[in-house]
């Protein structure tokens, strides 16, 4: 895992990515809610937070390729970081191998949600709701 | 899951019906038939598909419906349509084996949550505040 650069913290006026795949159902441009919370809620391999992607070093259009199954298409969620962090939303550099600009909201951590379901949902329900940017695509199928 | 249940999440409708006629009848006929087909649907297309072929919907992102959530998504959704509730606005997965089926108003959303081991609960929000979590 490449070494956390101190001075790259993150930017209240930057921009994350949320990738969704179009199978997932958690994106529909035609409902009134057109984004599910699920989309933010964290699964059992969100240790760190449910991932995201800086737009200071990823397009939409290169997120969405990151890892990309076969046949799928994917929506980009843009969010703003600091509507993120209005909203009680903490969120921290967590680089990976092979891609720059991996982060993590990690108040939406698998082990937060265990420890309190509904507070998790509600900040995932919020940011679904409230304070998602135009979002992007589909890409693909890749 | 119990009547209860069953019936907080019908309550949650805006219904607005007048003084019966029969053309009233007729349209509330309607509508509860298109009920009743849209949870067919429910769990015709999406359900019984995620069953047959979870490893469709695997992502980084998501992990898919497990066997037991989705069998307890169709029993409910079977219960729901016997007893003519209205269908959901949205049936996803959640992202960790689990699926959620859920109606909203502009302030309120009603969530069935099933997670990965057939466990479900009813889950309503207020401006994306839980104000309620039933177990089912």
């Amino acid at each position: 895992m490449p070494a956390l650069d101190p001075h790259d913290l993150i930017d209240d006026d930057e921009i994350v990515f949320r990738r969704v795949s179009e199978k997932s159902g958690w994106y529909d441009a035609k409902s009134s809610r057109p984004v599910a919370w699920t989309a933010f809620k964290p699964n059992s391999n969100d240790h760190d937070g449910v991932s995201v992607w800086r737009a200071k070093y990823q397009s939409a259009a290169d997120v969405a390729a990151i890892g990309a199954r076969p046949g799928t298409r994917y929506f980009v969620l843009a969010i703003r970081v600091s509507q993120l962090r209005s909203a009680g939303a903490q969120i921290v550099p967590t680089p990976v191998s092979g891609a720059a600009g991996h982060a993590s909201i990690s108040s939406l951590r698998v082990d937060a949600y265990h420890e309190s379901k509904d507070a998790v949902r509600a900040l995932a329900e919020r940011i679904a709701n409230e304070i998602i940017e135009p979002v992007e695509g589909p890409f693909g199928p890749f | 899951m119990s009547a209860d249940a069953s019936s907080t999440f019908i309550a949650s409708e805006p219904v607005s019906i007048s003084p019966p006629t029969g053309a009233i009848d007729d349209a509330a006929e309607l509508v509860s038939m298109a009920g009743r087909e849209a949870w067919r649907k429910v769990v015709d297309c999406t359900l019984i598909e995620w069953g047959a072929r979870p490893e469709q919907l695997a992502e980084a992102e998501l992990i898919p419906p497990t066997r037991p959530a989705v069998q307890r998504a169709i029993q409910i959704a079977e219960s729901f349509r016997e007893s003519s509730a209205p269908p959901p606005m949205r049936v996803v997965p959640d992202g960790d084996g689990g699926i959620v089926m859920e109606r909203w108003t502009e302030t309120t959303m009603r969530s069935i949550e099933i997670d990965r081991d057939g466990c479900a609960e009813l889950v309503m929000t207020r401006d994306a505040r839980v104000i309620e979590r039933i177990r089912l």
